[in-house]
C-alpha cells in the first residue's frame, strides 16, 4: 500500500517572513514561494539538497527555462501554478515514500543482507566516516525517525554521500559535486532565491533532462555490477541516485531500520555544476572550490563573475535576471557544503556572504576583490616566515637545526595567523558593503591595506608580548624573527601613502 | 637621569682619583664602597629606592673602568656595541655571552655587566643609555632586555633564513 506522499504531506522545513515555521508539501512549497522566507534546517547539507531537489522539479514542471528570455520571463512573471499543478499530479504516483513499485528515491527490489540503522543517512549521526562529537545516537539502537525526516536525509545523503570503499552491491562512489561549496545566492523570498538558481539549459538538454522519479529504478544486478551512466542534464544531476537506498517499512509514520549500498556511478566528464565555483589547476584542470581548512572567504573571489566563468552560474544568473531591476539583485549568497579528507567528513558548514552592490553594474570586481585577498595573503606570509623563524630559534637556540616537523608543530600551536585571519574576516565582510557602484576601488584598497597593515601589527604585537617576558633566548628569537614583518609593514606603509585619497586644491 | 655621566666626565677632568675610586668599587657590592659616595651619592634623590641606587654605582664603576683617553666616534648602545664586536671578530661566542647577560637577574648583572664591558674596550659606549635600560631592568614587561636584543640582532650580520623557508612548506 502506498503511504506518505511528498507532493501533500509536510516535509519541507520552511520559515515564514514573520518568522513563524512550518513543514510543507513540495505542491505547498512551491505554489507557496513567493510567500516563504526561506527553506531552514538544523542540517546545511539538508537545505543544500532541498534546493536542488525543488530546482529538479522546477526544471521538469516549466519545461526550462531554456534561454535567457525565458528565464527573465519567468523572474517577472513568477512560477505558473498551473504548470506546477499539473507536472505533480503527472508523477503523482512517483512521489511516495513507500510504494511496491516507486518508493520515492529507492529501489523496491534491494533486499540487504543486513538492514541498518537510519543513521547511515544523516551525516550528522554516521558512525562510519563521521562520528561527531556530543552525537550520543546508538547505532546498534537508534531509535526511530519519522518519515519526514527520513525523506529530507535521503535528498542528503544522496547529494552529499562521499566515497566509501566496496558496499554490499558495489564500489560506493562520491555523489556529482558532494564535497564542493555550493553556492546559492538568495533572494528576497524562496521564489526568487529558486529562480536566481534555475540556470537555463538549452531545449535538446531539457527534452531528455529525467530526474530520479521520472525514471524507473535501476535493478539490484545492474547495481551488483556496478552500473553506471552520464547525466542527462541538470535534473538529473540535482537528484543523482548515488547510494541505493530502501527504507524499512515495519513501523508505520517511523523509520528505524534502512538498507544502504553502493548506487549510479556518474561517468560524466568535466559536467559544471552551476552552484559551484571553480578553479584552475595547472596539473589537474578545472576544479571546483572546497570548503578547506582555511575560511572560505579567502576565496571570496572565486563566487564573483568575470571574464573567464569560473564564478557560479547561479550569480551571473542572478545578475543577469536582475540587470533591469536593481532591487531584485541578491543581497546575499549562502555557501554549503562539507569538508572531506579521504572520504572522512571532517565538517559541514553553512557561511553567508554579503554580494557587493556593485555587482549589479557591468562593472567586474572580482579583479579587485581578488587584489585585496592577494595583499592579505602577501601580508599572512611575512607573518608565517615570522612566525617560522620563531619556532626555529626558540627549538635550536643557535646550535643546530631543529627537525622540520618539530618547526610544524611549533607553528601549528602559535596563536599569530590564526588571530590574523580571524581579526582580518569581518574586515572583510566590512569592505564588501563598500563596494557601491560610486565608490573609486582605489579608496577601497587604501582602506583595505590600512586594515591589513594594522592586523598585521596587531597579530605580531600580541605574539611579542607574549614572548618579550620570557627568558633571554625567546627573546632572541623573537626579535631575530621579526625582520619579515618589519619589512612588510614598512612596504604597506609604501602603498598606503600612493593610495592615500588627494586633499582637493582649494 | 640627565647628566649623571657629563657629571663624571667633569669630576675625572678635575681630579684622576674619581676613576680609582669608582674602578675599585666594582670589587664589592653597588653603593657598599663608601670612598665613591662622594661622586654618586648627589644624584640619588629617591632613597627608598635601592635598585636605583645600586645602578647608579654599579654604572659609574663600569665607566671608570671602561674609561680611555681620547676616545672618538658618538657612543653606542652596548647591543650595538656587542653586534660590532662579534661581527668584526668573527666569534661566535659573544652573542650566548650576551644572552646570558639578558637572562641576568639582579644579582648576576654586575659579574656579566663587568665582564662584557671588558671584552668591548675598545667601543665607545653609551652610558646613558646603559643607565637608563638598567633602571628598568626588573620591569615586568623586560622592555630593556627587548630592546637590547633588538639592538643587537639588527646591528648583526643577519643570516638568510627567510626566503628560502617560504617555498619548503604550503602556506597555511
Amino acid at each position: 500500500m502506498s503511504r506518505f506522499n511528498l507532493i501533500d504531506e509536510k516535509w519541507i522545513p520552511v520559515r515564514f517572513p514573520d518568522g513563524t515555521r512550518d513543514e510543507l508539501g513540495i505542491r505547498d512549497t512551491l505554489l507557496q514561494s513567493g510567500n516563504i522566507a526561506a527553506i531552514e534546517d538544523p542540517s546545511p547539507l539538508v537545505v543544500a539538497a532541498l534546493h536542488r531537489f525543488l530546482l529538479a522539479v522546477l526544471y521538469r514542471a516549466l519545461e526550462g527555462p531554456t534561454d535567457i528570455d525565458q528565464a527573465k520571463a519567468l523572474f517577472k512573471e513568477g512560477l505558473s501554478e498551473g504548470r506546477v499543478t499539473s507536472y505533480l499530479e503527472r508523477w503523482r504516483e512517483r512521489f511516495w515514500l513507500f510504494d511496491d513499485e516507486y518508493p520515492f528515491g529507492q529501489i523496491p527490489t534491494f533486499e540487504p543482507k543486513a538492514w541498518r540503522a537510519w543513521t547511515a543517512l544523516a551525516a550528522e549521526h554516521n558512525a562510519d566516516n563521521a562520528k561527531v562529537l556530543f552525537d550520543h545516537v546508538d547505532v546498534e539502537s537508534p531509535g526511530t525517525i519519522s518519515e519526514a525526516k527520513a525523506t529530507r536525509w535521503i535528498l542528503a545523503a544522496q547529494t552529499f554521500s562521499v566515497s566509501c570503499g566496496k558496499s554490499e552491491l558495489s564500489h560506493t562512489n562520491t555523489a556529482p559535486s558532494a564535497t564542493a561549496a555550493m553556492v546559492l545566492p538568495l533572494g528576497r523570498n524562496l521564489q526568487e532565491t529558486l529562480l536566481f538558481s534555475l540556470v537555463p539549459q538549452n531545449q535538446e538538454i531539457t527534452d531528455v533532462d529525467k530526474p530520479l522519479w521520472e525514471r524507473n529504478p535501476e535493478s539490484v544486478k545492474s547495481l551488483k555490477v556496478g552500473y553506471g551512466r552520464s547525466e542527462s542534464g541538470l535534473a538529473d544531476r540535482y537528484t543523482w541516485r548515488i547510494r541505493s537506498i530502501r527504507l524499512e517499512a515495519n513501523n508505520p509514520g517511523r523509520i528505524e531500520k534502512l538498507a544502504f549500498a553502493s548506487g549510479v556511478d556518474d561517468s560524466s566528464v568535466d559536467q559544471a555544476d552551476p552552484m559551484l565555483a571553480y578553479r584552475i589547476d595547472d596539473k589537474r584542470g578545472k576544479l571546483p572550490i572546497q570548503f578547506r581548512e582555511r575560511g572560505l572567504w579567502r576565496d571570496f573571489d572565486s563566487l564573483l563573475p568575470d571574464g573567464s566563468h569560473l564564478a557560479p552560474q547561479v550569480i551571473e544568473h542572478a545578475t543577469a535576471l536582475t540587470r533591469s531591476n536593481r532591487d531584485r539583485f541578491p543581497r546575499s549568497a549562502i555557501v554549503l557544503g562539507q569538508a572531506n579528507n579521504k572520504a572522512k567528513i571532517e565538517y559541514w558548514r553553512m557561511e553567508r556572504f554579503a554580494l557587493p552592490d556593485a555587482m549589479v553594474g557591468n562593472r567586474y570586481i572580482r579583479a579587485e576583490i581578488s587584489q585585496l585577498l592577494k595583499d592579505s595573503e602577501e601580508a599572512q606570509k611575512s607573518l608565517w616566515v615570522a612566525c617560522r623563524n620563531f619556532a626555529r630559534n626558540v627549538l635550536s637556540r643557535g646550535e643546530r637545526e631543529p627537525v622540520r616537523k618539530d618547526i610544524s608543530a611549533f607553528l601549528e600551536q602559535m596563536a599569530a595567523i590564526s588571530w590574523y585571519w580571524s581579526i582580518l574576516e569581518s574586515c572583510f565582510h566590512e569592505i564588501l558593503q563598500e563596494y557601491t557602484l560610486e565608490r573609486d576601488p582605489d579608496d577601497i584598497r587604501y582602506e583595505w591595506l590600512k586594515f591589513v597593515r594594522d592586523t598585521l601589527l596587531a597579530a605580531w604585537k600580541k605574539h611579542s608580548a607574549s614572548i618579550s617576558t620570557g627568558n633571554a633566548w625567546a627573546i632572541r628569537a623573537l626579535v631575530k624573527a621579526e625582520r619579515p614583518v618589519l619589512q612588510k609593514l614598512k612596504e604597506l606603509n609604501d602603498e598606503i601613502k600612493k593610495l592615500e585619497p588627494q586633499k582637493e586644491e582649494v | 637621569m640627565n647628566g649623571f655621566i657629563e657629571r663624571l666626565v667633569t669630576l675625572n677632568e678635575k681630579d684622576t682619583k674619581v676613576r680609582a675610586v669608582l674602578r675599585r668599587s666594582l670589587a664589592f657590592e653597588p653603593g657598599v664602597y663608601v670612598p665613591a659616595y662622594p661622586y654618586v651619592e648627589p644624584f640619588i634623590k629617591d632613597e627608598d629606592n635601592s635598585w636605583r641606587r645600586e645602578v647608579l654605582y654599579l654604572v659609574a664603576g663600569l665607566w671608570a673602568l671602561h674609561w680611555r683617553e681620547g676616545r672618538i666616534g658618538a657612543p653606542i648602545s652596548i647591543g650595538k656595541a656587542c653586534a660590532t664586536y662579534q661581527s668584526a671578530s668573527g666569534s661566535a661566542s659573544i652573542e650566548r655571552r650576551f644572552i646570558n647577560l639578558l637572562d641576568a637577574d639582579s644579582d648576576q648583572l654586575l659579574y656579566r655587566l663587568r665582564q662584557m664591558v671588558s671584552l668591548l674596550k675598545e667601543y665607545n659606549i653609551d652610558f646613558n643609555n646603559m643607565l637608563k635600560g638598567l633602571l628598568y631592568w626588573n620591569d615586568d614587561q623586560k622592555r630593556t632586555q627587548n630592546t637590547w636584543a633588538r639592538d643587537f640582532y639588527q646591528n648583526i650580520k643577519h643570516e638568510d633564513e627567510t626566503e628560502s623557508t617560504i617555498k619548503e612548506e604550503e602556506n597555511k
